[in-house]
């Protein structure tokens, strides 16, 4: 049976369900494919399970159902993600593709929502004109974004005010306010909630920052701080479950419970769920989409037809079903893949800061050393990152697979240790921005196939000098921080982490103006053949030194009024708007 | 192998181990957090068991690891000092694991399958089922009663854990808080408190 509909929407997740929801309100019929399953409240109301959702994760991928290799140069032979198979691969779920089913990666996160700084979308030029042009790396494919800050502001006011999000504003329209971040690029309002109350060893954070000379702020969240916030969703309770699970009271922006029931309430989203997306389908000259082939639950392969596809399914996935499609003409599809080294750095308090209470993102950030912000130095480091502090949301088990080196993994040392310290952890950690390297990237696994028969993704990607360079130098800001914070005792990741995943991939359908050097243009769309869209953070030309969610929430605001008016569909958009003045 | 037939199982009703396996497990849980009855550790917290029901459950791809690995173990303890691992003194138990724990071994860090082993693939292949073994345990004393594991909340008594709180007040918040003083909560005590809830609330809705 073929059916006909107007857009089919693959992945339900942080884009794909704002899309669904605003063409659904625009009176379009959506057919929401997924592969996981539709999450209920009942679903993740007793979700406090660390066992379940951190040491087994639930609700990631797996690679028995969803494998991808990785190798660490094109010399090599890949190999299934050696961090993410065995027994004793039971760290940090960010260290894998993010959750499946209804909410995608927005029921795993932690919520960090930022919008980023405006020297971010234009990367190049501003690394040009601090350093020179001989400055940018070897292998470097640096560029500035197709799109400006000022453009998307707008769309991340949206993201601020619809999704919901906790915060205080640093610059409205230009002028600095206190008490928020006064690095922040020009907003239009402030955010409509205030920010969480942050967790017990954060004040910590605040005061040794401030008397080093730098400027903290509350970071924005994507949780509510209120109840009533919207229909259904409640406050935050600080339960503690939060990155890695599900939230039980609707308090963080999951669009499982944002955006997925409201395009539901419209009757124009159909949504299947356990519908895995194999091939876009073309036209018979290959320049239009035409639909997708799926297999469903029974493994049955079903077609749908549409005036528009857009894959929503996480830059990994939608990087494999371009390639698999055949969307791949300039050659560009899978180049420049990126991800975050976390830079995890964690220390013992003097006094007890109870790290399992609260969420991760209810605490405070200096920007002093971010993006273009970065201090002078011999290494080369040309780019920075946020600095985090992390004052909750660890539970004893991620405590313990976070030793310092000098703790015994067993016996009675290991047994003080957990006794004397767990109750006294706060910890930090950066993002720091892998540039888009032109020998790094995702191709088609040659052998390895899924248990469909479809060929697993494979990666290769290595931490450069660059990379280390950056997390050593915001190390150092770090071990001057812990010292001030009092810490007795402090440690932290790998410069070069054994891991290359880190839920926050980027790059690989690069967005842009110019065909011949990306994949997709500003609004998602792929130059190469009309009607098909791939958006999220695979849009990102580069991966800048915050959390992605909400940039791609915003994109995903943009690519829809886009598809809206492509479609003759009334936008619920707030219509053309002027970019706020800085 | 008859070094189990001498005393009461540690196990009631194994769902996978034999009885020496379960032996075995609960000796090696006992080195990787050790306890009394005082200071209650791994054993006390029933790891054994917590391992015993993943193994016929959702780490049934383990059994042969686990099987292979307990066989193993005991060839090596036999040579070293003449006994099933079980029956070693604690020193020498201990001094096995330490062997085992060496570096060298490459059983540290993240894992894609069992190390190939230099000169000695048994031993490395021991200290890879060690590995495993500690962060089994390490789940079997943390992770909530229901498994199986963690009995009395004692791996959550020993870090100041609450447990599966719905929420925290702000006073609970504060610097210096004394986590002990909450009391712990279990996953069914939470169930149990919320349905509580809700039949409060569903009395005050009818009436």
């Amino acid at each position: 049976m073929i059916e006909k509909t107007d857009v089919v929407v693959v992945g339900m997740g942080a884009s794909g369900a704002i899309v669904a929801q605003e063409l659904t309100r625009a009176g379009v019929k959506v057919v929401g494919l997924d592969k996981g399953p539709i999450f209920r409240d009942d679903d993740v109301r007793f979700k406090h399970d660390e066992l379940r959702y951190y040491i087994r994760k639930e609700i990631v991928p797996h690679m028995a159902s969803d494998p991808i290799t990785w190798r660490a140069s094109s010399r090599d032979t890949a190999s299934i993600l050696p961090w993410a198979v065995g027994p004793l691969a039971v760290d940090e779920p960010l260290h894998l593709p993010p959750s499946t089913g209804t909410g995608g990666g927005s029921v795993h996160w932690g919520g960090a929502s930022w919008r980023m700084r405006e020297a971010d979308f234009r990367m190049r030029s501003a690394i040009v004109e601090r350093f020179g042009e001989a400055a940018l790396p070897e292998h470097s494919s640096i560029v500035d974004w197709p799109i400006s800050y000022a453009e998307l502001e707008p769309y991340y006011d949206r993201v601020e005010w619809e999704q919901g999000v906790s915060g205080k504003a640093g610059n409205v329209g230009g002028e600095i306010l206190p008490g928020g971040n006064p690095f922040e690029s020009a907003r239009r309002r402030d955010f409509p909630m205030p920010p969480l109350r942050a967790g017990a060893g954060d004040g910590r954070f605040v005061q040794a920052t401030r008397r080093l000379g730098y400027h903290p702020f509350p970071q924005p969240a994507a949780i509510a701080s209120t109840d009533g916030f919207a229909e259904g969703r409640s406050a935050c309770t600080y339960c503690g479950f939060c990155h890695g699970y599900p939230c039980h009271v609707g308090a963080k922006a999951s669009t499982h419970v944002t955006s997925v029931p409201a395009a539901l309430a419209t009757g124009n989203l159909d949504l299947r769920p356990h519908s895995r997306v194999v091939r876009v389908l073309r036209d018979a000259r290959g320049t239009r989409a035409t639909g997708v082939e799926y297999l469903d639950a029974d493994g049955v392969l079903c077609r749908v037809d549409a005036e528009r596809v857009i894959l929503a399914c996480y830059v990994l996935e939608n990087t494999r079903l371009l390639l698999v499609s055949g969307i791949d003409a300039d050659g560009n599809t899978g180049r420049y893949f990126m991800t975050h080294n976390y830079g995890w750095f964690t220390g013992v308090m003097p006094e007890d800061t109870n790290p399992f209470m609260g969420p991760l993102t209810a605490a405070s950030v200096i920007d002093d050393v971010n993006a273009e912000l970065v201090p002078d130095n011999d290494e080369g480091v040309l780019w920075g990152a946020a600095i985090i502090s992390h004052s909750g949301d660890i539970q004893p088990m991620e405590a313990l697979h976070n030793l310092p080196p000098h703790a015994p993994t067993w016996g009675a040392g290991l047994k003080e240790w957990a006794r004397q310290s767990f109750r006294r952890l706060h910890s930090m950690y950066s993002q720091t921005s892998n540039f888009p390297d032109e020998r790094y990237g995702i191709d088609l696994d040659p052998k390895v196939t899924d248990p469909w028969g479809q060929p697993a993704m494979r990666i290769t990607h290595d931490w450069v000098d660059h990379d280390a360079n950056a997390v050593e130098l915001l190390l150092r800001v770090k071990r001057q921080i812990a010292r001030e914070m009092g810490m007795t005792d402090f440690w932290h990741g790998p410069q070069r982490p054994y891991y290359h995943l880190s839920t926050h991939e980027a790059g690989t359908h690069r967005m842009g103006d110019d065909p011949k050097r990306s994949v997709v243009d500003r609004f998602g769309q792929t130059h190469q053949c009309a009607g098909l869209y791939a958006i999220g953070g695979g849009q990102f030309p580069t991966n800048p030194g915050y959390n992605p969610t909400t940039t791609i929430m915003a994109l995903a605001y943009l690519t829809a009024e886009h598809l809206c008016e492509s479609l003759g569909a009334p936008s619920t958009t707030i219509g053309p708007v002027d970019p706020v003045s800085a | 192998m008859n070094d189990a037939v001498s005393s009461e199982p540690v196990l009631a009703v194994p769902t996978f181990f034999n009885d020496h396996e379960a032996r075995t497990v609960d000796a090696l849980a006992g080195c990787v957090i050790p306890g009394d009855a005082e200071d209650p550790g791994a054993r006390e917290a029933g790891a054994v068991e917590y391992i015993d029901r993943s193994l016929s459950g959702a780490y049934h791809e383990l059994a042969g690891l686990y099987r292979r690995g307990v066989t193993e173990l005991d060839e090596l303890c036999r040579e070293r000092h003449g006994g099933a691992f079980f029956a070693l003194a604690s020193e020498q138990q201990h001094a096995v694991l330490v062997e085992l724990d060496d570096p060298v071994s490459g059983a540290h860090g993240a894992d894609g399958g069992v190390p190939a082993g230099g000169g000695d693939a048994r031993q490395a292949r021991v200290a890879y089922f060690f590995a495993v073994v500690r962060e089994h345990v390490v789940q079997g004393t943390f992770c909530d009663p229901v498994y199986g594991g963690n009995r009395d909340a004692v791996g959550w008594r020993l870090v100041g854990f609450p447990g599966a709180y719905w929420g925290y007040e702000e006073q609970h918040g504060q610097l210096g808080f004394d986590s002990r003083q909450l009391q712990i909560k279990t996953l069914e005590d939470l169930r149990r408190e919320r349905s509580g809830i809700a039949a409060g609330n569903r009395e005050r809705t009818n009436r």
